[in-house]
């Protein structure tokens, strides 16, 4: 498994079939040796811990109530601070729409500059073949003081490698059906869909 | 006023002064998806203190003038409900009310169109888009948008329609002076034939129907031109935006007191039509659309084009044209006078157009490369340059006319389900975000 360095990258980017696309790439210095920077977007989701006691999968109706209750999308201009408190989890979205192409997958990962602040950036790391969309970031705040993030600002970084063979998120399964995707193309960050999950009724 | 009334008058303004100006406190507080409306803000605080220093005035004043200072504050009460409507609108103006996406691009056409004038976007319960604007040029435009099409992206292009608004009330007085004697001279003729030789009240009479045919023909011409103005700026794109916003209304209703004099849809989806084809060499444009797309393998979008087109075409054949045949005289009359005045405001629109660089006659070449990234599933806001890495903000009208194009072939392959609706608008508005910060990106260093 190799990881996609500078030259492979803009490969990618610059070929006519299934191109790998960052979009906006504001700036090409973001390509770098062997990862491409991404941003935060302006939409983050805030999670409101008075109005739900637990969020439980076992029911789905209930579970898609209380994730719409403890879910709140506010949208943050340019310029304006996102304070993230200590211990406070939040969803954010990179800035960039990603689309994967069938023979590359990526991990998101944090850049040290935030880590060493305590940041920690997304823990659903993996990002599949195929996958278009902004990217969801799960953002938790592990230090001790709050943290002051501004959309625009680069939050992580992409590493890319490629694929044994092409796979592709939004394909078909393998009775030839279409698969619904879960995630359809999301230009910020999305509620949680853990209840469309079709294995939940079986464990729960 | 005796001197008690006076006193709960005071009282009641300064207790409803209070409180807007704690509203406007707690609105500074939110997040609005520009500066314009926490400029606003700003300014009503301003004219907020004043009003308060003018009360403290008022109640010095009144011992000396208990007359005068009664005309006073109940003039600075009236002045404040009037404002108190104000904060409604900067209420609605807020990020989580707003498509807050398109507002920077509205913003930066609206600076093309109405050069120094500030625009406020809003939105409104209503299902209609909407404009005010004062003819005092420090005032703001506000633009409503209908609240339940937040998402509805491709509804969003009859902005163009009400940006032009404002503009064309410039061009009315002028045209005013040239059509109401002819007005006059109609409404004349057609009282003649009623009455007879006129008296005081047949004066009366003109006079009121000549109110009510002057209304009339600056509705008429002011909707129309306005349509001119978005296809202008859109082109085919508002073409198939007003024909579908019109589609869920009869499209024959002749223009009434009850529906504000509005033209027939019919009669304005034509005008679109014609305006495309006809200014602006837009017969050819169209054709060379079409064959930048064939150039680069997109034959079946180009088919698409020209159905729809053929489509459009289909209900404004003379045969159907006839189904809004006035039946009123006057209404006839009024009308003949709008196709006049609107010789001139082609003109007037299309000089106007003139100064917007990001109009669909100047930006059509980018439509080809965005739908290749559409087919992607990619927001069209980028133009790649294959062999450079760095790449180029896509304009707003070749957005808008690249997801309609999409659109339509979509709708003729009957693949444009839901989903695949709120996709393709969730792109469109992306893309159109996108853009915009690219470009301002891309500024920061000349800045």
């Amino acid at each position: 498994m190799a990881v996609l360095s500078q030259t492979a990258l803009w490969n990618h980017i610059h070929r006519s079939h299934d191109p790998l696309v960052i979009s906006p790439l504001l700036d090409t210095e973001q390509v770098g040796a062997a990862s491409i920077d991404v941003r935060i977007g302006h939409q983050f989701i805030i999670l409101q811990r008075s109005v739900v006691h637990t969020i439980d999968p076992s029911d789905p109706t209930a579970l898609r109530e209380a994730l719409y209750r403890t879910q709140n999308k506010v949208r943050i201009q340019r310029r304006q601070p996102f304070v993230i408190h200590p211990r406070q989890l939040v969803l954010g979205a990179t800035l960039e729409y990603v689309s994967m192409p069938k023979d590359l997958a990526a991990t998101v990962e944090g850049r040290s500059s935030w880590g060493r602040l305590g940041l920690i950036i997304a823990t659903a790391c993996s990002v599949a073949p195929g996958f278009k969309g902004c990217i969801t970031l799960e953002l938790v705040n592990d230090g001790e003081v709050p943290i002051v993030l501004r959309p625009g600002m680069r939050i992580a970084q992409l590493v890319f490698f490629e694929t044994v063979k092409d796979a592709d998120y939004r394909d078909t399964n393998n009775d030839g059906d279409k698969v619904k995707v879960k995630y359809d193309c999301p230009t910020g960050p999305e509620f949680s869909r853990i209840h469309q999950d079709a294995e939940t009724s079986f464990w729960c | 006023m005796k001197s008690h009334q006076f006193s709960r008058v005071l009282l009641h303004t300064r207790f409803e002064l209070d409180r807007f100006e704690r509203t406007l406190s707690r609105l500074e507080a939110h997040d609005f998806p520009s500066d314009v409306a926490k400029i606003l803000i700003a300014g009503q605080k301003r004219e907020s203190e004043t009003a308060d220093q003018s009360l403290a005035a008022i109640e010095a004043d009144y011992e000396d003038d208990p007359e005068g200072a009664s005309a006073r504050l109940v003039s600075e009460y009236r002045k404040l409900m009037q404002r108190r409507r104000y904060l409604e609108v900067l209420e609605k103006a807020r990020s989580d009310e707003l498509p807050w996406s398109l507002v920077p691009s509205i913003e930066r056409l609206a600076e093309s169109i109405l050069p120094g004038r500030r625009v406020l976007v809003t939105t409104t319960p209503d299902m209609n888009y909407m404009v005010s604007w004062s003819r005092t040029p420090d005032q703001p435009v506000t633009v409503y948008l209908p609240k339940l099409h937040r998402a509805n992206a491709f509804l969003h292009v009859l902005i163009g329609h009400e940006l032009f608004h404002p503009a064309v009330d410039t061009f009315l007085p002028e045209e005013r002076i040239v059509i109401t004697p002819k007005l006059r001279d109609d409404c004349k003729q057609l009282l003649v034939k009623v009455d007879g030789e006129p008296d005081l009240f047949s004066q009366n009479r003109l006079d009121a129907v000549l109110k009510y045919a002057l209304e009339q023909w600056e509705r008429g011409l002011t909707e129309l031109m306005c349509d001119m103005g978005a296809a202008s700026l859109f082109g085919p794109a508002a073409l198939w935006t007003i024909s579908g916003f019109a589609a869920s209304q009869d499209l024959d209703v002749p223009p009434t007191p009850e529906n504000q004099f509005y033209p027939p849809w019919r009669m304005r989806v034509k005008a679109v039509l014609d305006y495309i084809v006809q200014v602006d060499d837009g017969e050819n444009l169209l054709v060379n659309v079409c064959k930048s797309l064939k150039n680069a393998d997109l034959n079946d979008h180009v088919q698409a084009i020209i159905n729809s087109l053929e489509a459009e075409k289909g209900i404004c054949t003379a045969e159907e044209l006839a189904k809004h045949s006035f039946a009123d005289t006057l209404t006839i009359k009024v009308y003949e006078h709008v196709g006049e005045s609107l010789e001139r405001g082609r003109d007037f629109v299309k000089d106007v157009a003139s100064k917007i660089a990001d109009r669909w006659s100047n930006t059509f070449g980018q439509v080809s490369e965005l739908l290749k990234r559409l087919a992607l599933l990619v927001p069209p806001s980028e133009l790649i340059d294959a062999g450079k890495q760095a790449s180029n903000a896509a304009s707003l009208s070749a957005i808008v006319l690249a997801c309609w194009i999409e659109r339509l072939l979509m709708e003729q392959n009957n693949s444009l389900g839901l989903s695949e609706y709120r996709r393709l608008c969730r792109l469109m508005l992306k893309a159109i975000e996108d853009a915009e910060l690219k470009r301002e990106f891309a500024d920061r260093g000349a800045k």
